[in-house]
Order: C-alpha cells, then structure tokens, then sequence
C-alpha cells in the first residue's frame, strides 16, 4: 500500500495493519495478495487513489454479523473516497480466504458461506440482508 | 495478560496520583479525546484513523524525548504503535477522567517501549559470545544472590534495565566522564559484540583487524572492570 504523503510512523501503522485482523488493512493486504493486485491495481478495483488505500488500512474492520455492518462499509468507503460495494466486496472475499486458511478474524463463520457466494458482487443491500438472514 | 497487568498499574498509579494530590482532580481527557473514545467504545470503524493521524506522530516524539539515547528510531514508533493497537482494541481501558488520552498514550507507549527493551536485553543476554561470558557470569552470580537475599533486584540492576532512560544517562554521565567511555560502556551494557562498532567510537577502523581487536579489547577490559566494581559497590551499600 502507498504510504506516500504520511509519516513514516503512520506508514508503519499501516504496514502492521496487514498483519492483524482487527484492521481493515489485513483484508486489504489478504485480497491484494490473492488475486496478485499491486497497490495500484488494488486501488483501481476500489475506485480510489493509491493513498486513500492507508485510510481504509486503518479503519476497524466491520463485522459481518453487525447490523451495522452496511453502514459502517458505507463510512469506511466514503472515508477512503473508494466505492462501497468493492470494499464489501473485498472484505467478503478476504475474510472467506482467511476463514478457508482456519486464520480467526474479525469477521464470524458466515463470512465462509459469503465467500461462496461468488453473486455477492452484483447483489445489493437489500439483498445481501435477505441472505443474512436466511441464513441465520 | 502482562499487557493488561501493566495497563492496570497504569490505571491503578493515576488513581494513586489523584489520591497523592490531596484528593484533587488531575486534569482528565479533553472533548475531542472523550468523544473518540466514545466512538471507539462503540465500535465506529473510522474512529482508529482519527486517532492515529491526529496523536501518532506527538506520541512517537514524545517517546524520542524520554528516550532520546536509543539508536533505533523504529524502536520508539513501534512501542507507539504497539501501544495504539492495544488502546484501539480496548478502548475501555482508557478512563477520561483519570488523564488526558494523550497523556494515557504516552504512559502506554512508555510501557511498552520499556518491555521492549527487556525482550531486547534478554535476546541479547542469550547471544553473549564466549568474550563476555566471564562477566556476565559474575554479574548473574552477584544478581541471584543479591535476589536471593532480598528478593529484589539491584538499583544499578533496575537501573541498567532502564537503558536509554534520564537517569540511565545519568548513571552513565556520573561514572563515566570521558565521552569515549562512556559510549563504550553504553555499547557493553546494551550487549553490543561487534569490534567494528567499536573500532569506529575508537577511531581505529582503519587500521589491521588485529591491531583493532587487541585495542578494542584493552578498552572494554578497563570498561568491564569498572562497570564490575560499580555493580560490587552497589551489592555491598544494599
């Protein structure tokens, strides 16, 4: 991720953000990881600047489980100036990832069955709520 | 665990210091840092990058200014982090009428760096070469008996684990006054084993290998020895 325009203090925050589930940077760094994405191409598929890549690092990451977990998508991405529905996206899949690889996350056992669900990128909201709730 | 022991002595010494001052209140946390830690306690996702751009970089300063003696800067912007993470995860911790957040910060980073430093000196204790083993042989003797006796540690003990503090640079300053030897002393008691990190505070880094061991070792020698007769004066006023 770009640490351009920050302290070397916060570019090692974020650095460490990869490696601790807590953070939304661990999603960012597993996805990245994943499908072989540099920062600008990261950046790319979020509809973002390379930059903004360290705010969203930083962010709590939302819980799946949490009723907010929408809205709080929603804050992240309009911290980071990045579309909303890629960042779901994104952290869907690197928390299935990460649940396929047996590593605790932020995130709960459902995200296994997000992960699958490869429609989630075009489903919106109101959709994804009906899921949820099937599910539960 | 250790974290959260250490976050409730932090805890438990500011509550100690209100009751110090005569049961006056102690400046606590300000609006901004109230409501953050509101927010944060409320799991808002973006609060974490309020807080780290707004107070990281006053924090790692800060910590450079206690410790302004330890060479790695990654060292004081790790604790920092180290600390930040900690307060991020558990916002409760923080109690806004104790002490401002900033200042709860400090003390977590202070903390943190300070438990670093052991690990650091402990690494380092078990990577003592060959060269040094008589002393540091002596000096654990010295410190399992005195342990032993008092089940305490030695001032110039504690001290010494304080590497890089004020009163560790003063400890320094007192008993070494020539600049040499006291960058000398600093090297062995941090554990440092390179001769050409010495040959270079000696100036002979360009002479013959040999000729920089045998000097090198004719310092720490005279530098070992002082530093022994210090920790024996110290064991012997306990």
């Amino acid at each position: 991720m770009s640490l351009n325009k920050q302290s070397s203090a916060i570019a090692r925050f974020v650095l460490q953000t990869h490696e601790d589930a807590f953070f939304v940077g661990h999603s960012l760094h597993t996805f990245a990881q994943a499908r072989n994405y540099s920062d600008a191409q990261l950046a790319a598929f979020l509809g973002c600047n390379i930059d903004s890549l360290s705010r969203a690092a930083m962010c709590r990451c939302p819980s799946y489980s949490d009723d907010s977990y929408d809205d709080h998508v929603r804050r992240i991405a309009t911290l980071a100036g990045c579309d909303s529905s890629r960042l779901d996206q994104v952290l869907r899949e690197a928390h299935g990832i990460a649940a396929l690889r047996g590593i605790g996350t932020h995130f709960d056992n459902a995200t296994l069955l997000a992960a699958r669900d490869r429609e989630c990128e075009t489903k919106d909201g109101a959709q994804r709520e009906e899921d949820k709730q099937d599910r539960e | 665990l250790r974290a959260q022991s250490a976050r409730f002595i932090l805890s438990r010494d500011a509550d100690q210091s209100n009751r110090d001052t005569g049961g006056k209140k102690m400046p606590g946390a300000n609006e901004w840092e109230r409501r953050l830690n509101e927010r944060l306690i409320a799991g808002d996702p973006i609060a974490p990058v309020e807080l780290v751009e707004q107070l990281l970089d006053t924090i790692v300063l800060e910590l450079k200014a206690r410790f302004p003696r330890e060479p790695d800067e990654d060292f004081h912007t790790d604790a920092t982090i180290e600390a930040f993470a900690a307060y991020i995860k558990n916002p409760q911790q923080f109690d806004p009428e104790l002490r401002s957040l900033k200042g709860f910060l400090v003390m977590a980073a202070d903390g943190d760096f300070r438990n670093m430093l052991a690990k650091r000196r402990t690494l380092r204790v078990h990577e003592t070469s060959v060269e040094n083993v008589e002393v540091f042989e002596e000096a654990r003797n010295m410190h399992t008996e005195s342990q032993n006796s008092a089940n305490q540690p030695e001032p110039l003990d504690e001290l010494i684990s304080r590497e890089g503090s004020v009163e560790y640079d003063q400890f320094l300053n007192k008993n070494f006054p020539d600049s040499l030897d006291r960058q000398m002393a600093d090297m062995i008691l941090g554990n440092e084993r390179s001769t050409e990190q010495f040959a270079k505070i000696l100036g002979i880094e360009d002479r013959p290998s040999d000729v920089q061991q045998r000097v090198v070792k004719q310092h720490k020698d005279r530098i070992k020895k002082r530093l022994m007769r210090l920790r024996k004066q110290d064991h012997e006023s306990e």
